[in-house]
């Protein structure tokens, strides 16, 4: 089992590459004329920060949560409320609404971190499959919570706009590139975040929880609390992945916490490698990638996807970063004498 | 003298219709080794989980350091001092030896909810690890995954554990199960260090460790207490012999 | 309430409960004995409704459709258990979500593939299709008696066979110990594909009488599979008894909280057009509510079967 401290170079490697690859995407995409590419970029970031914060609760704490998408929804719901009422100057309880980047995204992370304290306490209580039917239970009463909304007699909201930052930063986030280096930003700090905590007392507790509860029971830490806290930081991450993508699709709708969503969270974590916090961003970007594949050969596509995702799960146990780290060799080593062969070559 | 460390009065469980462990008795005093031995099946687990709050006990009450500890759920009781190790060896397999005993370390120290530091670089947690590691001879194999030490290392491991809290009491279940003669006399010399600073209470199958080590032997059949006495007094006395030393070979 | 409504709403939240019943009945056993979360078992659901759907109309005889849909779903059940899931009863429950997760996506695509996106005409027999007077006054639709009529029958038969068969004892055993059956030197495997086979005729059965009434459609499992799982949770995992008393619950409380809540709420709103939307989701919301309140009292459900 990967235990988030093994292999952790080429897995730091993998980080600084991906995160070469984002950075550099916009240009690429300019460059070969496909702007569309930008999109789908960041689809997959937005999505690989459900992703990471899943694989907090998932990787490193060991419970299997099948309601992720409930958190998502939460605060796309955030972005879309705050937009709604801001546009029609409505109130709700007094509140005016507000598309204020300062004000609306943070109130979305707090907001999906709330449930997730209230979710969490009354699902931790239980175990095993259990728990996986709880947290989906829960997940599915939301979802029929926001089904009934009303948006001016739509269950779902077509948002005018983005969220607005504040006039002295320059930034405007209609502009898709500004958008996207945005929701990079975000996607970096959070798994940096994360990378913080699982290194530290609390992440090697919870890890260790996981392994052997009874034991550390016996060392003196019941490990609910910690699991329970774990819970509340990946709900805040899922608000956080929802309220950017309500900004980047410019919609809000039910369909953001339906199961087959929390479903997909969960394959993109295990796909990549769980328990990894980079494997999940792969994730995210290889089922992204996969589903727009597919979607192109055939529009049955979900045919193909289901046996796929059977045969990852029975012999790629270790997800693609478990492969990427399983070559053979040192090629990171390789890549850099190659590298400064070159350099010295000018 | 002193009230006893540990103080068990009626304790007793049941599972269904069978009295596991039935209204024992029992006082642990602060630096002793007190042996707990009885044949299979007399409740010597059962009791040992009854103590740390593993179990809850159906009746009775139990006093720790001089306080009532019944109530308290099992690793509350860990916090003011019980450690123990399992019969089946429980460690954490997929960490590393030395992450084994640093959780250990940072545990009992209190300090599970910092979010920042990485807990390796608690220079001060890695240094009383790798000491405990040590001391039970398992500082050259501080790197390895825990799961692929051989069995007597791993309850050296488990030790060293235990010994992470500085507990004041160690309960410890059949350390030597499973292990060959070599391994088994290594525990037996690191038991006899250990009781020179701690208070333990020993469930053991072997009978020349026990009465090497023992300070004070309570046998227990059918879950409850035959006799409690010096090693001595155990080994020669007739009602112990039939009940239990009889039985088998492991009296010779 | 008026008491002719009391009866009609009770009459079908009993018939929500005993349809709920038949898929929970298999899926607590296969969690109980195998430790198997399995995600597809809504699919037996969707497949059973469409087979019965497409055999009742090349037969013309809505019966004969149903009858024939059940060993055949059977049998998608045994094709499944051993291309798929028995290489999963060791895997830890995760790797099992994802695996079934992937055979949902895959029935789904699959019915989709065969029978269209639209969702196929599945009409109640001609002989249930008028009403009956269950009490002065009070007309309820046969085909839905006769679908409580036969959850009742087969929850008995069912019992029956738990209870007093030894089969069922193996069952009982391997669903609270599993250690012990195995001991008991009960050939394990053969155990498990009857459960999965009993278990995916059942899920097919409640798929073919609940088709008439809504619609035959792509989906239509998970909506049921999660209802499923919280009258699992509520009963006790692994506890046939759990799953009866958490199925006939939730059954009656959703139907309730759907015909009652909206007017309590229109009552204390005031609004009627704002106390239907708030009052619709909290109908929707109650049995997860209830779900709720059972485990922060008992986190093991009302009837835990193990240890």
């Amino acid at each position: 089992m990967a235990s988030g401290s093994e292999s952790p170079r080429r897995r730091r490697h993998v980080a600084l590459i991906l995160l070469a690859i984002g950075l550099a995407l916009p240009g690429y995409a300019v460059l070969v004329d496909e702007p569309f590419l930008v999109t789908l970029a960041t689809r997959i970031v937005v999505l690989a920060v459900a992703a990471v914060s899943l694989d907090l609760i998932l990787g490193y704490g060991g419970l299997v949560s099948f309601g992720h998408a409930a958190f998502v929804g939460i605060g796309a719901y955030a972005v879309g409320t705050g937009f709604f009422l801001d546009f029609n100057n409505d109130t709700l309880l007094g509140w005016d609404g507000s598309v204020d980047v300062l004000l609306i995204w943070p109130l979305g992370v707090l907001v999906a971190a709330l449930v997730a304290l209230a979710i969490g306490a009354i699902s931790l209580r239980t175990r095993g499959i259990g728990f996986i039917m709880i947290t989906l239970a829960f997940a599915q009463m939301l979802f029929f919570l926001v089904q009934s909304l009303r948006w001016q007699g739509d269950d779902s909201l077509a948002l005018w706009g983005r969220s607005e930052l504040p006039d002295f930063t320059g930034l405007d986030l209609n502009d898709t590139t500004t958008f996207y280096y945005v929701a990079l930003a975000c996607l970096v700090g959070f798994t940096w975040l994360c990378s913080r905590l699982v290194d530290a007392p609390f992440g090697r507790i919870l890890q260790a929880g996981r392994q052997n509860e009874k034991r550390m029971r016996a060392l003196g830490v019941a490990v609910d609390r910690h699991r329970l806290a774990a819970f509340v930081i990946a709900g805040a991450g899922g608000g956080l992945s929802g309220v950017l993508l309500a900004n980047a699709a410019e919609f809000v709708g039910p369909a953001y916490l339906a199961w087959n969503r929390s479903g997909e969270l969960i394959v993109m974590v295990v796909l990549g490698g769980m328990g990894t916090l980079v494997g999940p961003i792969i994730g995210a970007g290889a089922l992204v990638m996969l589903e727009e594949y597919l979607a192109q050969v055939t529009e049955h596509w979900q045919i193909v996807l289901g046996p796929v995702l059977l045969l990852a799960v029975l012999f790629a146990r270790r997800g693609i970063l478990g492969l990427i780290e399983a070559l053979p060799g040192d090629w990171m080593g390789r890549l850099r004498r190659w590298r400064a062969r070159r350099s010295g070559d000018v | 003298m002193s009230d006893p460390l540990l103080s068990l009065r009626d304790v007793g469980r049941s599972f269904g219709a069978l009295a596991a462990v039935d209204g024992v008795d029992l006082d642990v005093a602060a630096g002793t080794l007190h042996a707990l031995i009885g044949p299979n099946g007399a409740g010597k687990t059962t009791l040992v989980n009854l103590i740390d709050g593993a179990l809850k006990a159906d009746r009775g009450q139990i006093r720790f350091a001089g306080r009532p500890i019944v109530h308290l759920p099992d690793h509350a009781r860990a916090r003011l001092g019980l450690a123990r190790t399992y019969q089946i060896t429980s460690i954490f397999p997929a960490s590393s030896v030395r992450d084994n005993v640093l959780v250990a370390v940072v545990a009992a120290s209190g300090r599970t909810w910092r979010m920042w530091r990485p807990m390796v670089r608690d220079t001060a947690a890695c240094d009383r690890a790798m000491a405990l590691l040590a001391d039970v001879g398992l500082a050259e194999h501080a790197e390895r995954p825990a799961g692929t030490l051989a069995h007597g290392q791993q309850r050296q491991l488990e030790i060293a554990m235990a010994l992470a809290a500085a507990p004041r009491l160690l309960l410890l279940d059949e350390p030597m199960a499973g292990m060959g003669p070599e391994e088994s006399a290594d525990m037996v010399e690191r038991l006899r260090d250990l009781k020179t600073r701690h208070t333990i209470l020993l469930v053991e199958h072997d009978m020349d460790a026990v009465f090497a080590l023992a300070d004070v032997v309570t046998v227990l059949v059918s879950g409850r207490v035959l006799m409690t006495g010096a090693p001595d007094d155990v080994r020669t006395d007739e009602g112990v012999r039939q009940a239990y030393l009889g039985t088998g070979e492991d009296a010779a | 309430m008026s008491t002719a409504l009391f009866i009609e709403q009770s009459l079908n939240g009993f018939q929500l409960g005993v349809m709920l019943f038949l898929m929970a009945a298999g899926l607590t056993l296969v969690f109980g004995i195998m430790d198997l979360i399995n995600l597809a078992h809504g699919s037996f659901y969707m497949v059973g409704a469409y087979l019965a759907a497409t055999f009742a109309r090349w037969l013309d005889h809505f019966l004969l459709g149903v009858l024939l849909a059940l060993p055949a779903a059977a049998l998608v059940g045994l094709i499944v258990d051993r291309v798929a899931l028995r290489t999963l009863y060791r895997r830890d429950h995760l790797d099992q979500v994802l695996a079934t997760f992937g055979l949902i996506l895959f029935f789904n695509e699959l019915v989709r593939l065969i029978w269209g996106p639209v969702p196929i005409p599945f009409d109640p027999p001609e002989l249930l299709s008028g009403t009956v007077e269950v009490w002065p006054g009070v007309g309820y639709p046969a085909f839905r008696l006769a679908i409580i009529a036969v959850g009742l029958g087969v929850a008995l038969g069912l019992w029956l066979l738990i209870t007093r068969t030894r089969l069922g004892m193996r069952i009982r055993a391997g669903a609270s110990n599993r250690e012990m059956v195995t001991a008991l030197g009960v050939n394990v495997p053969t155990l498990f594909t009857l459960v999965f086979a009993l278990g995916a005729a059942l899920a097919a059965l409640a798929g073919a009488m609940r088709g008439p009434i809504l619609a035959v459609e792509v989906g239509m499992g998970e909506e049921i599979l999660i209802l499923t799982f919280v009258v699992i949770v509520i009963g006790g995992i692994g506890s046939i008894r759990g799953a009866l008393v958490g199925s006939l619950l939730v059954g009656l409380v959703d139907t309730f909280g759907r015909a009652l809540l909206p007017d309590l709420f229109a009552l204390m709103l005031h609004d009627a057009s704002a106390a239907s939307s708030v009052g619709a989701s909290a109908a929707s919301m109650s049995i997860y509510v209830l779900m709720a309140v059972v485990l922060a009292f008992r986190p093991r459900g009302l009837f835990p079967a193990h240890g």
